[in-house]
Formats: C-alpha cells, structure tokens, sequence
C-alpha cells in the first residue's frame, strides 16, 4: 500500500475503520463482563484510569477473570 | 488447581495473572532446589517449617513460626521471614527436617515453572512492565513480616505492605463485618484468602471466598467485598505495584517515625530465664530514680499463682538486676508514690501497699471496700492530688470472690475508696492510666467474649475513656481506641487483645501491651504503630535519664526500645 491509496474515498474509509478499530481494541480490551462493568462504573460512579509502560504483549492468565478458584 | 512437581520432593500449585506469577510450594523434609538463576524477580516467603536459601553466596536460614497459644510461662508471636532476590540473582533452596511451605512471587513469570504447568504455547521471553517503582524492601535481605507496619488502607483494613519494583504484596487483615463498596483501579489484582473469609463482590454478584481461594479482578474491574464475621486476612498481589498504597505507607511511617524513630528495634536487656534471680512473668515496670521496678510474679503452665516463688525487682538501665523482696508477696502494678516510694498492687494478698525501694511495706493503703476485701488489684496510677485508681479484674486462685464482680476504683486522697464502674461493666479491666493534664482517665479490657472467660461485657477490645471530676469521679464513658485483634482469637469470635499495662508520654500518645504486640495511638486515639516483640508484651514504661526509653516485660525478658518522645509519670 502506498500513500496513495488515502487518496482514493473508499480505501480512506476502510483504513480508518480499521485504525479506530484497531486502537480501541488496544486501550480498550472488550469482554463479556464489560457491558456489566461499563455500566456498574456509572452507577457507582467511578474514574476509571489507565497506566502506561505495562508490556504491549501479555500472556493470558490461567485465572478466569473474576471467578473464584480453590 | 493440579500440583506441578518442581523436582523430587517438590511440589506446587501454580496460578498467574497477567503480570505475576504465584507458586504455593510444599518441600519435603530436607528436599532441595538446585542453584539457578534466577530469571525474574522473586519475593521467596516461608509460610510453614524452615528454609535454607542461598543468598549472595551463602545458605542462609529462613523461618516461619506460628503465634504459640500463650500460658502461664510463655508465650510466641508468629514470624514470617522472607527475601526479595532480583532477576539474575543465584538461589538455591534446601527444606528444614519439618519440611517448608513456601510462597514464591515472580514478575514477570518463569518460563520452566509454566512448561512443567503444561503450557506449551509459550513467548520467547517475558516483556516487564517499562516504568518500575522503587522497591520498599532491599534486595537479599532477610525480613520478617510482622517488622512491617499496619497501613490503613481503608476503614476496617490494615495491611503490611511488600512492593517489589514491577508487583507489590499487601498482606491485608480486614475486621469482621466489615465492608468494602464497589470501587475499581488500574492495577490488576490477585486476591488469595489466608484466613478467615468473605463475600467478594464482583460486578453485581457475589462469590464466597474461604482460605486458599483465590480470585483474579482485572484491570478496573468492579469489585468490593462483604468480610464475615471472622474478618479476613488475605494477600492482595497487585500488578504494577499501587502508588496510592505507597503513599498511604508513607504517611503512617511519617507518623511512626515522630514516635519511634526509624530503624529503632527493640533490644534484650534482660534474659531472666539464663540469669538470676530467675525471672517468670514479669509486670508492672515503673521508673523511680534511675531505677526501673518491676513485679515478678511466678505463675505455672496453668496460671497458679506462688508468692513464695514470687518476687519485686529492681532493674539498673544496663541490665543489672535484682530481688527487693521475694517470697512474701505476689505483687503486679506499681507506681512511684509519696516520699520515694513505691505503690504497689498485692493481687495475691488482696490488699494495695505502699513500700519502700528496699522492699519494705510502709502501710496497707486499701484492703477492703464496702466492707468486705477487695480481691485482685491489678494495675494503678496516682492522680495529682494524691489519689489513686486501680483496676481489680478479679485474678485471683479462689474461686469465690469478695466483691461483687470485675470493677475500677478510686481511693481519695484521704483514703475513701469508691467504685467507680459497675461489676463487671468490663469483663477484664486491666491497664489503667490518666493522661498528663489529668483531665482523662484510660481502662482497657483484657479479655472479653471467650468460651473460657466466666465474664462477657460491651467493652469488647477497646481503650475507653473517661472525663475525670474534680472528685476523682468519672463519666462520659466512651470507646477512645480500637485494639487490633489476633488472627487466632478472631477465629473464635473472641474479643480479648490482652491489653494489659500502659504507658504514655507528655503529648498524650499512648503505648498499650498486647497480643499482638505494643499498640501505638495517638492522643485522638488513632492507630500509630506497633512494636513487634518474639513473646507478648506484658507491660511497659518510660525511662532513661531523658525519660525516652521505652523498658517492655515479657514474661522472663525485659527490652528497651529509644523513642522520640518524653515519658510521663506523675511523681507526687
């Protein structure tokens, strides 16, 4: 891809889907319980916040998130 | 959770979050890790038996001891020693003949300990996080636990806390009934329940949480939890480590500082267990020119009291010691009194006398009230006027007591005594002590709500405080200071700290002996700080020739500890 493809209307539009897209899969994991949480971080009123320096890759955990385990 | 098997004898449950790595290692008796290097930073915590780690080069042994159910002749707190190492630090480990259960923390993760879990998808290596705090441990230094400091993180949590430079470790105690609402933060959480348990809130529901469980909570994830009525004491590993945490350490060291200056460890001056006269369970220290005095009462394994074997000491500040009198007496509390002399409680011979520094009873100061004998005077302190107040709990071998029940008395300063609380309004009143303006008189209660306590009251394990009258009278009563409870009692829904004496200085800070330790508050009654001892702390008092010792008994022993405050002690 060059530069010129921005050019063109219809690459433009899909290039920046995918930026957006792509972005907000990085800052902004989405899981199964996010609606719940999103919603319970307005009930209750919350900030949320971020931390920078954490490592780009990270490898998954073998605890579920938010079950308890024995 | 499987085992994984580390090596022969070497067992571990292993469980990871996103940036840290936990192992819950079981070694046999005598098993061992080879030397290896190590290919993260690694926090290594003896829960159970005894380790031998290398650390820069030399084996060096690590030990877990728990808190010993306390008697009449001894008693143990408990101690969990560990070490921080660095990545590319060299380890070996070789288990104690009882074996060992170890905790080990890695951040980021170790590669072997995740390929004999089975995982077979695996990184070429483990990125750390790119901006690490400062650690608020040293590198190969052997710590106990319990050296560390209670922060209050939130209301009804107190936490000890470990940070490494990419992870931190609160090891937190949260009182029973409490609860924690819906909050969130950045830092990713594993939650492993130690003792006790909870209702973990998590999103909109609810799971049970008992000891080994454990619980993942992501990045800014809604949680809080509803603690049971046994409290909880989990450890919390976040990932980063909390800066907020960090803080909030430093403000209650700031504060701990100002008493006890930093670095500041109690020192053994006395062993009266290897030298003579032999000393048992020791009480009541009072300093009286350039003297320490102190009771040294003989109680066997089952609390049977011996005046014949008892005596009253005189303590120099270097370590000297010896009898004033033995064998005639069981004495407990005392204070500097009139001419020079001594006030002391006679709990055993159910009388209060004042003595000279010799040992000689010059007159029996209160033996009866209402008529009949008072039983056990415990503690005592003198007001400005030339009164006294003693605490009697009723501590005594007869089974049939004089007074009605366990009280606090005043005696005037032309000797009329009053009782100043109701029979067994405390279940065990104990340390007594007025604040330097003399307006506010202190009592704490030493047991309280124990199937083996024949007393329960609403005293619970607080210092309550009281408006001292022009009279020597008290009123408005009011819970002045929460008493941390041990882990042991709270798991018998007890409420006994076995507050016992105190001490306080010029500005009102009080120093409380306890269970689990020397309690610190301020004069608003806010925690400060403890002071870790290997037994509990019996009693205690200032001294020194700037009157900024702190001398604490301990059963046999005696410790002396600098501080930065002045003692008070009204000498009449």
């Amino acid at each position: 891809m060059t530069f010129n493809a921005v050019k063109k209307p219809m690459y433009a539009i899909v290039i920046f889907g995918f930026l957006v897209s792509f972005l907000q899969c990085k800052t902004e994991p989405k899981y199964e319980w996010s609606a719940v949480n999103d919603q319970l971080i307005k009930e209750h009123n919350l900030t949320v916040r971020e931390i920078t320096g954490l490592p780009e890759q990270v490898f998954e955990s073998n605890l579920e998130a938010a079950q308890v385990k024995i | 959770m499987p085992d994984v098997k580390l090596g022969d004898g070497a067992t571990a449950k292993l469980f990871w979050g996103t940036g840290t790595m936990v192992a819950v290692i079981q070694l046999d008796s005598n098993a061992t890790i080879a030397e290896e290097t190590l290919p993260a930073d690694r926090f290594l915590f003896v829960l159970k038996g005894s380790v031998d780690q290398l650390i820069d080069g030399k084996m060096t042994t690590l030990i877990a001891l728990d808190r010993e159910a306390p008697d009449g002749t001894h008693s143990g707190t408990p101690k969990t020693e560990f070490v921080y190492l660095e990545k590319g630090a060299k380890s070996a480990l070789k288990a104690g003949a009882q074996g060992a259960k170890l905790l080990e923390i890695y951040s980021p993760f170790r590669m072997d300990y995740l390929q004999k879990a089975g995982i077979t998808e695996l990184p070429a290596e483990f990125a750390d996080i790119t901006n690490p705090m400062a650690a608020n441990v040293e590198a190969n230094k052997v710590y106990d636990l319990y050296d560390f400091h209670l922060t209050e993180l939130a209301t009804g949590a107190y936490s000890r806390l470990i940070s490494g430079k990419n992870t931190q470790l609160s090891f937190i105690s949260m009182e029973p009934n409490s609860t924690f609402p819906h909050h969130i933060h950045p830092e990713e959480q594993m939650m492993f329940v130690m003792r006790g348990g909870c209702e973990e809130i998590l999103l909109d529901g609810k799971q049970k949480m008992e000891v080994d469980d454990v619980v993942r909570i992501p990045s800014n994830f809604v949680h809080g939890a509803e603690i049971g009525d046994l409290g909880c004491d989990a450890l919390d590993i976040f990932w980063p480590a909390r800066p907020d945490y960090l803080e909030k350490e430093k403000s209650r060291l700031q504060a701990l500082n100002a008493i006890i200056p930093a670095g500041s460890m109690p020192s053994l001056i006395v062993d009266g267990s290897k030298t003579k006269p032999t000393l048992t369970f020791s009480e009541g220290p009072k300093w009286l020119n350039g003297k320490v005095y102190f009771s040294n009462m003989y109680f066997d394994q089952n609390w049977t009291a011996d005046p014949k074997k008892s005596s009253i000491v005189e303590l120099d500040p270097t370590g000297a010691y010896k009898n004033i009198s033995e064998g005639k007496m069981q004495t407990n509390g005392l204070y500097p009194y009139k001419n020079g002399n001594l006030i002391v409680c006679d709990m055993i011979g159910h009388r209060i006398v004042e003595m000279t520094t010799k040992g000689e009873v010059v007159k029996v100061l209160v033996d009866k009230f209402d008529g009949k004998g008072i039983d056990g005077p415990n503690d005592i302190i003198t007001d400005a006027k030339g009164g006294f107040y003693f605490t009697d709990p009723q501590f005594t071998m007869e089974p049939e007591k004089s007074q009605p029940g366990r009280a606090v008395y005043y005696v005037t300063p032309d000797g009329k005594v009053n009782r100043l609380t109701e029979p067994n309004e405390f279940a065990m009143p104990n340390g007594i002590l007025l604040s330097p303006d003399g307006k506010t008189l202190y009592i704490n209660n030493c047991y309280d709500n124990e199937s083996w306590y024949p007393v329960n009251s609403e005293k619970d394990n607080f210092i309550w405080a009281y408006d001292v009258q022009e009279d020597g009278s008290i009123k408005n009563g009011r819970a002045f200071a929460k008493l941390f409870l041990t882990g042991n009692v709270l798991d018998r829904k007890g409420r006994s700290t076995s507050a016992d004496g105190m001490a306080i200085d010029k500005q009102g800070n009080l120093y409380v002996s306890t269970y689990y330790g020397v309690q610190i508050f301020n004069n608003k009654g806010e925690y400060v700080g403890m002071i870790n001892l290997p037994s509990f702390p019996v009693s205690l008092c200032f001294g020194g020739a700037d009157m900024k010792t702190l001398f604490i008994v301990s059963y046999s022993k005696v410790y002396k500890i600098d501080t930065n405050m002045e003692g008070f002690v009204q000498y009449l």
